[in-house]
């Protein structure tokens, strides 16, 4: 038995640690082919033939296709799904955002290097890999951008024909008017420009999917690395194949890290499911490491300025913020998702600000496409505002602690709608605040600072406040079973994508029902049984899937009370309390046990019609749309900087993090310092790069690409605050899976900063590699000799 | 990878005879790079002659004023040899820190110094202490080994036996990963420094050389500023931020010897 908040251990990690994980590149299929996909070497260039015959002859090559078939066999191209997300937004001028299909393989034009314009299937990888060698693309290389600032110019190559400006979006939300009074009347104006970098999600298990389309009934399967299976059902059933979902099956076993890159529908995987209808064969991808970094969705890649109006003493009045966001070549599964809704979401972050507006556009360039990566927008958002604050402390003499103190939006005023309209359901922000400085022993950083200045070292300490807004798609489903064989299953359209998944809801289900935890077991990944579900992304997992899950359990309870009512011969439920894991009549003590009703209820023991019957139950939810779970945090960072080669160390860490209720507080701390280490990756190494003149991607390995490493992270102490549970939902749980990428970039920067404070440097953007921050310190030593 | 027909000889002789044989073979040691190379088929070879089975490679020994050390020592091999940390601790603080572990335990120091790749930790040190490296045909002084970028004075066939390292009086590398290593080295009066992430390849610094024969000590640098154009300017650093870590390095490398002899 366990209860609540206890950090069991988890419960899959035997499975996946013993290497008995089933991951989709395990799956094998019997008589199953291999697809290698052949792939733009130019960022922008018109077709002008591919000769496929000389690939054809080569050994094991079963099929050498292009865009030219797929279109003759008239399946349809994924669409960007945004409006699930956006609703009813549009463009300043009112035109609806412009967001084409995302071409499965073009036959005209390749719009970014790696984008797919034909695929060898063969009886091995090897021998695919070698045939493709011989696949004769003619292309007419076009004028390319790679960067959205340069794409907004006039004049700029047009991505797509139909935009010439490259837009597809323009968004504002606010009230301008507001912000320019406040403006007005202030005594301070402070402003910044930031760039969150570029980055990948470098997942582990590389994007992998096996197509079948069964010969006896045509009936397709596809096994897929994801973050859901139904979603990316409901991608191929309405806008590649126009069939039922039903129709479909979409299998998604082990995923071994997604981040949000997993979570849409890509152009291999509509082609495994292409190729093996049109073959008869299973065919299956495998992503290898260089077609991670061309065509895993990237993320980031948000440009903003930002001002901020502050009164005499430092309260802060208004905020204005303008985002260009790079989208890549195609509108990706999102669309313009982050640059309208997911950046501006918590823009204001902690801060009462009594007026904001914001306005961004987000931009087509030839380059691979950008989707949500771990807070999506949101960590973008932190960066710009943290800095901001920070930068605004500074010239205004205070302590960057104290202007945040004096900003924070108070407990008593939750529910809390923003300036740009998002409703924060609860916190505690203050308390939040003082556990952080306390846990990072703030009082203590200038004795350590000058310490280190003894060493000839600059120290530097930065503190990030942040708001992680949870949920994502507002509805999700889920089925609750109970056996005579006294097991509890639980179905769920969640994917446990290295999320702890398998202990964190036999967990909710022991706490509730007062079953052993080993009596549960949780279901998922396959839609044969996992009938809808929004799959896992912006930590809704807990909040979406565990309230389901509850209100399934309610339901249990209820029939349960009802049919130990029926057997104690009593009309009054009232008499009967459902107490650790059995019905008990309050007048004489009698009671059932859980699974003792099951039986009941099964044999049908002369009860009426309504409660015989399998103990099942499924429900939808739609959470409301009106009030955000939002779950915040502090952290606190101290660097290092060696003034001779500008190397940066990050030395101490500290995250307290609001979460509402835990379930589980391992996997919660787990979730964090996994966050901050991808946090503290792209505040000091990590970047996509692509060559400007040639619109080659310049880091295509590890080599190029530096990822953090065991040895650059420091011991990350962890706190969590569960002060606030959450009202939204009967867990009172909030999201957990982000907030450490959410606060990590803005504390590294404002630590960095901090360090760097005595060069006259204000501000800087990531990542903080050693000859940026080096040449930043000659840059202004230079200015002041 | 492509198609390719794999040797595996015991002897040297084997080697360098199943090499001469080939149309277009290339030798395997560790493979940190040509097993990628071959992954991401940028190489194409007719043959690979493994060599890894050959037991004449290997061992560490002191010979004469030297440490012999085998072609296929691992990086790993090399940094927990007590014999190499009495004797040259700087050789096996050199090994410690190239790549990771699982790079170490593979990597091999033939196969390193074969490669010559300009950001090469092995070079610099070859290079820095005056290396011999002995081929089954010859011996090559590392003054005229390094030619150029992934470019050594080994002809066709010729397979590296084993690398004689001069024990020095002291030495140290400092080492900027992915930027610039710098090796420095007394022998006896004489000093060398090699620096690597230059280009073409790691090379010598004569003028410094001299200048800390004379005053060994980090006043020595004062007048020296390393060029520019000698550095590669690539995604990872500018040519002239190289400059500036290759003056921090020797600084650090001097101080450090100046300390340990002091001592």
């Amino acid at each position: 038995m366990t209860a609540r908040g206890e950090s069991v251990l988890r419960l899959e990690d035997e499975r996946l640690l013993r290497g008995a994980g089933c991951f989709t590149a395990d799956i094998r299929l019997e008589n199953e082919l291999r697809m290698f996909v052949v792939r733009s070497p130019h960022a922008a260039a018109r077709i002008v033939s591919i000769e496929t015959a000389d690939a054809v002859r080569r050994p094991g090559v079963v099929a050498v296709l292009t865009g030219c078939d797929y279109q003759e066999d008239g399946w349809g191209h994924p669409t960007s799904r945004h409006k699930d997300f956006l609703g009813p937004r549009r463009n300043v001028d009112g035109s609806e955002f412009f967001a084409p299909p995302n071409v499965v393989l073009p036959v005209d034009r390749v719009r970014h290097v790696g984008d797919a314009v034909a695929i060898v299937v063969a009886t091995s990888l090897n021998a695919a890999r070698d045939a493709a060698d011989h696949v004769r693309v003619a292309y007419e290389p076009l004028p390319h951008v790679t960067s959205a600032v340069d794409a907004l110019r006039a004049g700029a190559p047009a991505v797509w024909d139909e935009r010439a400006d490259n837009l597809c979006a323009d968004f504002a939300t606010g009230d301008e008017a507001a912000v320019t009074a406040a403006f007005a009347r202030a005594a301070h104006v402070v402003d910044i420009e930031v760039e969150s970098q570029r980055v990948t999600a470098a997942s582990i298990e590389p994007r992998a999917a096996v197509g079948h389309c069964d010969p006896r009934d045509g009936r397709m399967t596809l096994y897929v690395t994801s973050q859901g299976a139904d979603r990316l059902r409901r991608v191929l059933a309405e806008d590649v194949l126009r069939v039922e979902a039903e129709q479909l099956r979409v299998v998604t076993r082990d995923v071994g890290g997604s981040f949000g890159m997993k979570a849409g529908m890509y152009t291999e995987y509509v082609l495994v499911l292409w190729a093996a209808k049109r073959i008869g064969r299973p065919v299956k991808w495998v992503a290898g490491r260089s077609e991670s970094f061309v065509s895993d969705t990237h993320g980031r890649d948000i440009r903003s300025r930002a001002e901020l109006a502050l009164d005499a003493d430092g309260r802060m009045l208004a905020l204005r913020v303008e985002s260009i966001a790079n989208l890549g070549a195609y509108p990706g599964p999102r669309g313009p998702m982050i640059g309208v809704f997911a950046h501006p979401l918590v823009m204001t972050g902690q801060y009462d600000i009594g007026a904001a507006s914001y306005r961004g556009k987000v931009v087509y360039t030839n380059t691979n496409s950008v989707s949500p990566y771990r807070g999506s927008g949101q960590p973008e958002a932190a960066l710009l505002l943290e800095r901001l604050v920070d930068k605004a402390a500074r010239r205004l003499g205070l302590a960057p602690l104290e202007l945040r103190r004096r900003n924070l939006v108070p407990a008593s005023r939750f529910p809390y709608t923003t300036a740009l309209g998002t409703t924060y359901d609860s916190g505690d922000y203050a308390a939040v605040l003082d556990k952080a400085a306390r846990l990072a022993d703030l009082d203590g950083f200038e004795q350590r600072r000058r310490e280190a200045e003894s060493r000839g070292v600059l120290r530097g300490i930065g503190i990030a406040a942040f708001v992680e807004v949870s949920g994502g798609v507002p509805v999700e489903w889920g089925a609750l079973r109970i056996g005579t064989d006294r097991r509890v299953e639980v179905t769920t359209g969640i994917q446990n994508i290295g999320t702890g998944h398998e202990t964190t809801f036999p967990q909710i289900v022991a706490e509730r029902l007062g079953v052993p935890v080993s009596c549960v077991t949780i279901r998922y990944g396959d839609t044969q049984f996992v009938k809808k579900g929004a799959g896992t992304h912006a930590s809704r997992s807990t909040l979406m899937a565990g309230t389901v899950l509850s209100r399934n359990m309610d339901a249990a309870i209820l029939r349960g009370t009802r049919i130990a009512a029926h057997t104690f011969g009593t009309s009054d439920e009232a008499k009967i309390r459902f107490l650790g894991s059995r019905f008990v009549s309050i007048d004489d003590g009698r009671s059932l046990d859980l699974f003792e009703v099951v039986q009941r209820a099964e044999s049908g023991a002369d009860l009426p019609d309504e409660l015989r019957g399998p103990f099942q139950f499924e429900n939808d939810y739609l959470r409301n749309l009106e009030i955000q779970t939002a779950s915040n945090g502090c952290q606190v960072c101290e660097v290092e900087i060696d003034p001779e080669t500008g190397r940066v160390t990050v030395v101490r860490f500290s995250a307290v993090d609001a979460v509402g209720r835990v379930i589980n507080h391992a996997i919660v701390h787990g979730q964090v310092r996994g966050g901050v280490a991808q946090g503290i990756g792209q505040a000091l190494f990590e970047r996509i790069v692509y060559d400007t003149a040639s619109g080659q991607l310049l880091t295509g390995s590890f080599l190029d690409y530096r990822l953090p490493r065991a040895a650059d992270l420091p011991p990350i102490a962890i706190d969590d605050h569960e002060d606030a549970p959450s009202a939204t939902n009967p867990l009172g749980v909030k999201g957990a899976g982000e907030g450490g990428a959410i606060g990590a970039p803005g504390a590294v920067a404002n630590a960095v900063l901090d360090a760097l404070s005595a060069y006259g440097i204000e501000h800087l953007d990531p990542p903080y590699t050693p000859e940026r921050v080096w040449q930043a310190m000659q840059t202004t030593h230079d200015r002041s000799a | 990878m492509h198609e390719f027909r794999l040797h595996r000889p015991a002897t040297v002789d084997e080697a360098v005879a199943a090499h001469g044989r080939a149309q277009d073979p290339l030798y395997l040691a560790g493979g940190q790079t040509l097993i990628p190379s071959l992954k991401l088929r940028l190489a194409r070879p007719s043959d690979v002659v493994d060599v890894t089975s050959i037991a004449a490679l290997k061992g560490i020994k002191v010979q004469g004023a030297s440490l012999s050390i085998g072609a296929l020592e691992t990086h790993a091999d090399v940094a927990d040899s007590a014999l190499v940390r009495d004797r040259l601790p700087a050789l096996a603080s050199m090994a410690v820190r190239i790549g990771d572990q699982m790079v170490r335990n593979r990597g091999t120091l033939g196969g390193a110094i074969a490669n010559n790749d300009p950001i090469g930790d092995y070079p610099a040190a070859a290079l820095g202490l005056g290396a011999t490296i002995r081929t089954e045909r010859r011996s090559i002084p590392a003054d005229e080994f390094f030619l150029g970028a992934f470019t050594s004075a080994l002809e066709r066939g010729e397979l590296i036996v084993s690398v004689d390292f001069p024990v020095a009086d002291a030495a140290e590398y400092v080492k900027f990963s992915q930027h610039v290593g710098v090796f420095v080295a007394r022998l006896g009066r004489r000093v060398r420094v090699a620096v690597t992430g230059g280009t073409p390849c790691v090379q010598r610094i004569p003028a410094l050389e001299r200048a800390l024969e004379k005053h060994f000590d980090e006043n020595a640098l004062a007048d020296w500023a390393p060029a520019e154009a000698a550095f590669a300017s690539n995604l990872h650093a500018s040519a002239a931020y190289r400059a500036e870590l290759a003056r921090v390095g020797v600084r650090r490398a001097v101080r450090s010897i100046a300390a340990s002899l002091a001592r």
